[in-house]
């Protein structure tokens, strides 16, 4: 673990987290489980699942090819062990190959989406389809990487799921001839994306708040099954590649076949930044670990508003800047980088309209938290504070005023008060 | 424990799993770590102000130790109605290494 | 009936904390009684309780074993709560201290049906339009309610502007509707 420790980098002034050249960033549960949940919805549960994993090999093998190569892992055994060792260190649960040149099979014990969607929606809900794509692509491009096989030479499916309430997680992996796969974009892609890093208000503070979390974090590994918890929430280290491959497959799959459809999809993907804020930010401002680094919160609108911006840099989200903030009136975030802007411009070209969701629903939620909640009072946040807050109150408009997926040189949203 | 405020729910993103009471800030934090390490906790974090340790079976101890709030975090494994129980295990752990750590 | 009817009918039941009567099949509370130091959300509490009812029932029904007489008999750490039916269209919960004798719990409920169900009122219940008790029933159970609706039109390319007006949807847009719900639940069906 020390090795993938010391692979961990950042892109200097970005806020960007890469494990080699493979961009990562931290999300927890919560946004991991609603983000797939609305492939699933545009697209159903079987080509949902198809597009996940897809995307999950695509996105692995970038990142495995990477790390065999600077870990001198030679020989497959090797590989296939980096590779079990890297799944946990992602906090993905723990995933056993048992695969060789030809297929195989994987187990799985604690994969993050099964056993997160277990313990969030489990006793409310069944659920009658398995969940585990990223696991299953993960093991078909740890395959693939061990024996040197062309990439999407693999195809891969979960035979049974926990989340089936079946006993474990099996994954199966069987050779296809190879399928196109999309260029990985590369770490230089991305630099190349970006913009120049600014400051903007409240630097000092928001910049120290993400120093002294990003040192926190990197510190956190993960535990016996695989999970890895901090501030007591349970995150993973995921691929950027993997979100937006995901969500932007899914959203041009909708504009090109149910285009009356691409406001509501637009609109899901972006409650995704909804449910981060709350979740990710607002525990992290109510943990031991922020009161002793930080100070407790006081819950004046600026102090929210910063304290969350240098939360979202720490877990990778890109160099978010406060440009203008007025309390009850106007937020104006900027960035020079954020994970998706850049991969969608490699990837997919000049975009016609804005395509950052998660960055600007996220500035919606972060105005929202700063003015709705009553943060010394530590209330609980729960699906009820959820809803007070999401469903039925929402009073800001969100404008993505500029975007570097568009050509601008930055990105940045107005959140202005209805 | 005196000193100890009773066990109440805390903030936390999993049902139940996050508990929360407030020790002394007069006490021993290096005596109390250690009796817990000796109980078989592991220690997670060197930060002046916050320790963090680990149980054997995955629940957590996280303490402010310059305020004395401390988050008692059980392992999501354990069933939701159980959480509370387990919580109050761990608060009781706490408790016995609260003994005479007072300067 | 009125809440000075219900808060009358009650006087003489020190061990009962709270009546919902819930109006059946929507589920919509037709009137409560809680006691001064309750907190509970009434709509919420007699729309669940309708819902187990409706579920008791259909299984009762399924094992060939349904009665109007039936009554179902919760415990839990904190209270006993039983439900009875009071018509076809009325369903009654009552909120007992779990501390209270089982036997005189029931000698209770059977005095206070009787009070209620006298006074209930004779009207013909008209069901609502199957949509808008479907997406009740949606927000009710499902996970993420706040983007019920956002999903379940992604999921039917349904309009959110027809899914707004449940009432006015047509037979097909209902059948997507129900088919979608039980997608999201996890269900074969929906009893409602």
């Amino acid at each position: 673990m020390d090795d993938l420790k010391a692979l961990s980098t950042e892109l200097p002034g970005q806020d960007m987290t890469f494990l080699g050249d493979t961009q990562y960033v931290y999300h927890c549960h919560h946004f991991n489980l609603f983000h797939d949940q609305t492939i699933e919805d545009a697209l159903g549960e079987e080509k949902a699942f198809e597009v996940r994993s897809r995307a999950a090999q695509d996105a692995a093998r970038q990142l495995l090819t990477d790390v065999v190569r600077k870990c001198g892992a030679e020989t497959p055994a090797e590989r296939l062990q980096l590779a079990t060792a890297l799944f946990p260190w992602m906090g993905q649960g723990s995933l056993e190959l048992l695969s060789g040149e030809e297929g195989g099979k994987a187990r799985g014990q604690y994969l993050h989406y099964s056993f997160a969607w277990r313990e969030k929606y489990g006793s409310k809900i069944r659920r009658r389809f398995p969940i585990d794509a990223f696991a299953a692509g993960f093991a078909a491009a740890a395959t693939e990487v061990a024996f040197d096989l062309p990439p999407g030479s693999l195809t891969s499916s979960e035979a049974s799921c926990f989340v089936c309430r079946e006993p474990e997680c099996s994954i199966e992996l069987s050779r296809q001839e190879a399928r196109p796969t999309p260029t990985p974009v590369s770490r230089n892609a991305i630099i190349d994306g970006v913009g120049a890093p600014s400051a903007g208000r409240n630097e000092d503070s928001i910049g120290q708040i993400a120093q002294g979390l990003k040192e926190f974090l990197i510190g956190i590994g993960g535990d016996q099954r695989g999970l890895v918890q901090g501030f007591g929430i349970y995150v993973t280290r995921h691929l950027a590649a993997y979100y937006n491959a995901t969500a932007y497959d899914t959203i041009h799959a909708i504009e090109e076949s149910s285009p009356a459809s691409t406001p509501v999809v637009e609109e899901l993907f972006g409650e995704s930044g909804h449910v981060c804020a709350f979740y990710t930010c607002g525990n992290i401002l109510l943990s031991p670990e922020w009161e002793a680094m930080v100070g407790p919160l006081k819950g004046e609108v600026e102090e929210v508003v910063s304290a969350c911006v240098g939360i979202c840099r720490a877990l990778g989200f890109g160099h978010w800047t406060v440009e203008d903030l007025v309390p009850n009136e106007r937020l104006v975030m900027r960035c020079s980088s954020n994970y998706e802007a850049p991969f969608y411009l490699e990837r997919y070209g000049k975009s016609s309209k804005p395509r950052c969701y998660f960055f600007a629903n996220a500035a919606r939620a972060i105005m929202q938290l700063a003015h709705r909640v009553d943060w010394p009072s530590r209330p609980q946040l729960d699906e009820a504070l959820y809803q007070s807050l999401f469903k039925t109150g929402l009073g800001w408009n969100m404008e993505q005023t500029a975007c570097m997926s568009r050509g601008d040189d930055y990105c940045e949203v107005a959140i202005t008060a209805k | 424990m005196k000193g100890m405020t009773p066990l109440e729910l805390d903030v936390s993103c999993c049902n139940r799993a996050n508990w929360r009471t407030d020790l002394p800030t007069e006490i021993d934090a290096g005596t109390v770590e250690g009796r817990l390490v000796e109980k078989g906790y592991q220690s997670r974090c060197a930060h002046p102000a916050l320790r963090v340790l680990r149980h054997p079976e995955g629940h957590e101890l996280a303490w402010v130790t310059t305020s004395g709030r401390v988050q008692i975090r059980v392992d999501i494994e354990v069933p939701k109605d159980e959480r509370r129980r387990r919580a109050e295990a761990l608060y009781q752990d706490l408790a016995s290494c609260l003994e005479g750590s007072s300067p | 009936m009125t809440s000075e009817f219900l808060a009358h009918a009650v006087e003489d039941i020190p061990s009962l904390r709270a009546v919902f009567v819930t109006a059946m099949p929507d589920c919509l509370l037709y009137d409560s009684w809680l006691r001064a130091d309750s907190d509970w959300k009434v709509e919420e509490v007699a729309a669940y309780f309708g819902d187990l009812f409706r579920a008791n029932r259909e299984g009762l029904k399924s094992l060939g074993s349904w009665s109007a007489d039936i009554q179902v008999t919760l415990e839990s750490p904190d209270h006993l709560i039983l439900l009875k039916e009071l018509s076809a269209d009325f369903v009654c919960a009552c909120v007992f201290e779990r501390g209270a004798a089982l036997g005189m719990v029931r000698l209770h409920l059977q005095r206070l049906v009787e009070r209620v169900r006298s006074n209930l009122p004779k009207f013909e219940v008209t069901e609502r339009p199957r949509g808008v008790r479907i997406l009740e029933f949606l927000n009710r159970y499902a996970p993420d309610p706040h983007a019920v609706l956002l999903r379940i039109s992604l999921r039917t390319r349904l309009p959110l502007e027809r899914l707004e007006q449940p009432e006015d949807l047509d037979e097909a847009g209902v059948r997507q509707l129900e088919e979608t719900a039980c997608e999201i639940l996890g269900l074969k069906s929906l009893n409602l």
